[in-house]
């Protein structure tokens, strides 16, 4: 029997606790009102951080980065707490100063790593992309993990820069070291907008043998053979491509990644009126404009 | 302070007995037709050695190679997550050039000193050639991670059933929050691998991450003690399309292909590195079927709210249509403590949910109810897909309220078998005592071409019982009826007549049957047992009783037991109802759920005076409901009770 009436209570405390976690994740309001309750009682920064979780859940984000600006305070060298808030803020005055304070306190190499990582994000979506990619070059020389989300940035910089044949590659170069297939697809879009056909080709020839769906292929070989001067493969690739797009495509509630590659279709025709209807319905929608790069890039030069 | 400790203690089951060489028994992962890992650990050093062969008596192949992974104080390569015992070694053998679909028996040394008994549930079995015709058996749970009693029964269940119909399962799918309350390599060991350690050391589980393990597993970077306990593919090994990540991943098995995704930590919109890799792979499969898994449901009113939550909405937004644009046939989550199973569905993307125009077929899906649903054969996009939420695997359940796309709402530990074989994907949903309370089947034949149901059948509306405090029976009254008394019954049909015909007094009842209280099924407090579950669910009783000349009908008063709702009446009338929103009979709706728990309830009956008969004969009926035709359980057993 314990006999200081403190260890007693934590003891009985923790039976009873004990149990209740073994349930699991309760609802989200119910979890908001218990860490209320607790914060109430004893704030701590974690508190605070698992709190603005919750409420990041539900969307609250004025409530998620309060939360956080509070965990802030009580924790300053907070990582996660730091990172979640960087993650909330718009790209602006905030988020420079709050990844330059994580910057300030990140102690081993994958925090430095990703400190910066963060910054040259940042850049890139200011739009100052040659610090952007001084930063990214800089990270690429570390190579603490293997992490594409550097490649692609690095790729998006060079394509900011208007360099699609050295964002090639780095795409290029980073497949061949992970294999990922988001990587060989995001080169090969790449290598045609620089114009390079030569290595792509016999994968583009070999995916259209080997896939259930063809449209995205079909229209990787329509951009080639515009390349090579070859309209009527384009006409016939993209024709083909559309045929097989168009019953994928639910009108109300559509796949907006089919609706990318619809639009990109109508641009490469030439059917501008369609392409622009395409781009705006991407333009209201969640997608960032990088995913739809392509398809402005192709209606801007039509222009 | 006892009963604390046992609540506690009671609450924490083990259900294999270890073998003391090893800290992390031995079990299977990333199986192939011609490749398989076996992994294990131990707390101190091994000379590691695994044997393997086509026959228990002839263990005479060996791995291609054990890699020995360390604590990170050890070792910079290879590291397994700080947060293990720094004596900790993790082996993992890998094992190639096997023959597709044949079973092999392994053992392990250390050194010339065999760890593993000579036991036949050492084995595995290679997946078959990518593309055969072979049918699938296999096993999806979620949210199960707790070490306890419902987690352990749940998988019981499943051991029993298999066993039962003498089939093998052939893959384990886990929807993620495998350990609660972190994911901690503790936590993994002792609620994910010692519970179920006598499957998985011949079945590959293969994963999708939980919030509970993304507090200490990094889907960015691949690390954490998740990473370090399952091995998936990320070159597609076992089929689709290399993912570069372990957080998310594709695999074939016959003519059904898997894709697993990571709805917790990783960017989760249309273009975000996930999506552009599903929808490649999507794009590649030739398989007839196709399965997704993530742990955040798209389409939950459980102890989660798709509505609300911005993981789950953005799952149902951004990632469903990319699925099924894909062809996708069905889709298992978690998160949300529950079982619901929907009907078929295709473009249900709206926030909040709606029925409208989505709903492709309303029927049960059950092959001998309302009949299988139907699909074109192969992969056709926007053609229908059933999305089950499976967050009842050993957690306690709950209910927010009902989602207008299920079909079936179960609020009950259980998990889900499913079998795809021919033209046909079946699924089950086994509860934790082992009864399927849920069928459903898919029939993909053909061309089948569909259009949305305008005006869809909608499963009954649901409101949160308030939690009033319970009015516990006086102690000191008269039992006009008493407990366990004789009653007549009508089950499995409604009575004749009109309305509330059948509670008068001049209704006649020769034709139901005489049973004693109280009435129901499988909660082990009911004396007549009725067959109802899945077959109907209202119950009719009445009885005579005197009532005392001089009675105070002020002190009337019933005491019940109950699960989920009844209406009470006295000579005819109508004097109570509990549980019920509108209607009586086959018309009853808007359910309140209520645990009978093995307890009684009090309800003084007030303004009564007028419909009773003091002195006399009089008739008090009652009308049971279950709120849900696969409910778990049932219970009605009334007592009237006069206060002195």
């Amino acid at each position: 029997m314990l006999r200081s009436p403190t260890l007693r209570a934590f003891f009985a405390a923790a039976l009873i606790i004990a149990p209740l976690t073994l349930r699991g994740h309760d609802d989200v309001a119910t979890a908001v009102a218990a860490l209320t309750l607790q914060i109430e009682q004893a704030p701590t920064a974690d508190l605070y951080y698992k709190r603005a979780l919750e409420y990041r859940a539900l969307r609250k984000r004025t409530q998620a980065k309060a939360d956080l600006q509070s965990a802030l305070l009580l924790d300053p060298r907070n990582r996660f707490a730091t990172i979640a808030l960087i993650q909330l803020c718009e790209p602006g005055p905030q988020a420079h100063r709050l990844i330059q304070h994580y910057a300030s306190f990140a102690q081993t190499p994958e925090e430095e790593f990703e400190a910066t990582f963060l910054l040259a994000r940042y850049y890139s979506q200011i739009h100052l992309a040659p610090i952007s990619l001084f930063l990214c070059q800089g990270l690429q020389t570390l190579r603490l993990d293997h992490n594409p989300a550097l490649d692609l940035l690095h790729a998006q910089v060079h394509l900011d820069l208007g360099q699609p044949a050295k964002a090639a590659g780095i795409l290029k170069k980073a497949w061949h070291r992970t294999h990922s297939i988001v990587l060989r697809n995001n080169w090969i879009d790449t290598a045609l907008t620089a114009g390079l056909t030569k290595e792509i080709l016999p994968i583009i020839q070999s995916e259209l043998t080997t896939s259930r769906f063809r449209s995205s292929w079909l229209i990787r070989r329509a951009r080639a053979a515009r390349i090579h001067q070859d309209e009527a493969q384009v006409n016939k690739d993209l024709l083909l491509a559309l045929t097989e797009l168009t019953p994928r495509i639910r009108p109300a509630q559509p796949d907006l990644t089919l609706i990318a590659d619809r639009g990109l279709i109508y641009a490469l025709l030439g059917e501008h009126d369609l392409a622009h209807a395409a781009l705006r319905t991407l333009r209201s929608s969640v997608l960032p404009p990088s995913s739809y790069r392509i398809l402005s890039h192709h209606l801007s030069e039509q222009k | 302070m006892k009963s604390l400790l046992f609540l506690f203690l009671t609450n924490l089951v083990a259900t294999a007995d270890p073998l003391p060489a090893f800290s992390r028994q031995p079990y299977v992962q990333l199986s192939t037709h011609d490749s398989i890992r076996v992994l294990w650990r131990a707390r101190k050093e091994m000379a590691p050695r695994l044997v393997f062969g086509e026959t228990l008596a002839e263990l005479s192949l060996s791995p291609q190679s054990i890699l020995t992974r360390t604590h990170p104080s050890l070792t910079e390569e290879n590291a397994i997550y700080k947060d293990a015992p720094v004596d900790t070694r993790q082996f993992e053998a890998t094992l190639t050039g096997l023959k597709p679909a044949t079973k092999y028996y392994y053992a392990i040394y250390d050194g010339q000193t065999r760890l593993t008994p000579a036991d036949p549930s050492y084995r595995f079995k290679t997946n078959p050639v990518p593309d055969s015709e072979v049918p699938v058996y296999f096993w999806v749970v979620g949210d199960s991670g707790t070490g306890g009693k419902a987690q352990a029964q749940v998988h019981q269940a499943m051991v029993d059933h298999t066993a039962a119909i003498n089939r093998e399962l052939d893959l384990y799918i886990h929807v993620g929050d495998m350990a609660y309350g972190s994911g901690t390599n503790t936590e993994f060991s002792d609620r994910f691998f010692d519970m179920y350690e006598p499957t998985l050391r011949n079945v590959v589980c293969w994963p999708s991450m939980g919030n509970h393990e993304g507090k200490t597993s990094k889907g960015a970077t691949g690390t954490g003690p998740y990473y370090d306990a399952y091995i998936t593919p990320t070159q597609a090994e076992a089929g689709g399309l290399p993912s570069g990540k372990e957080a998310y991943y594709s695999f074939d098995f016959g003519k059904v292909h898997f894709i697993c995704l990571d709805s917790h930590d990783l960017d989760r919109r249309p273009t975000g590195e996930m999506a552009q890799w599903l929808k490649a792979d999507l794009e590649k499969t030739k398989a007839d079927f196709l399965v997704a898994f993530f742990h955040h449901p798209p389409y939950t009113k459980g102890s989660h709210d798709s509505d609300t939550e911005g993981q789950l909405i953005e799952m149902r937004e951004h990632i469903m249509p990319i699925l099924e644009s894909g062809g996708v046939d069905l889709v298992f989550t978690g998160h949300s403590h529950i079982y619901e199973r929907s009907m078929l569905i295709d473009g249900a993307y709206h926030t909040p949910s709606i029925p409208d125009g989505v709903i492709l077929d309303d029927g049960d899906g059950d092959p001998n109810g309302d009949g299988s649903y139907k699909k074109s054969a192969g992969l056709t996009p926007n053609n229908g897909t059933v999305s089950i939420t499976t967050g009842h695997g050993g957690t306690t359940n709950r209910r927010k309220g009902t989602h207008p796309l299920m079909r079936s709402i179960i609020l009950d530990n259980g998990s889900c078998l499913i079998t795809i074989e021919g033209e046909t994907i079946t699924g089950q949903m086994l509860n934790l005592n082992g009864k399927i309370v849920d069928t459903f089947a898919i029939h993909k034949s053909g061309v089948v071409t569909h259009t949305p149901i305008a005006d869809p059948w909608q499963p009954a509306s649901y409101k949160v019982a308030k939690k009033v405090p319970r009015q516990a029976p006086p102690r000191n009254a008269t039992k006009l009826i008493a407990k366990s008394a004789n009653w007549s019954y009508l089950a499995g049909s409604h009575p004749s007549g009109s309305g509330i015909d059948w509670a008068s007094p001049s209704y006649d009842i020769t034709q139901w049957k005489i049973g004693k209280a109280g009435f129901g099924y499988s909660d082990n407090d009911d004396t007549t047992e009725l067959d109802m579950q899945g077959k109907f669910t209202t119950l009719y009783i009445r009885r005579e009783f005197d009532l005392p000349k001089n009675a105070n009908l002020n002190k009337l008063g019933l005491s019940i037991s109950y699960d989920d709702a009844f209406i009470l009446y006295l000579n005819g009338h109508e004097v109570l109802r509990q549980g019920i929103d509108k209607g009586q009979g086959a018309t009853a709706n808007g359910f309140t759920l209520h645990e009978a728990d093995g307890k009684f309830d009090y309800f003084p009956l007030k303004g009564i005076a007028k419909y009773l008969k003091p002195g006399q004969k009089n008739i008090l009926a009652i009308e049971g409901h279950n709120a849900n035709l696969k409910s778990s359980d049932f219970t009605l057993h009334p007592q009237l009770l006069l206060r002195k």
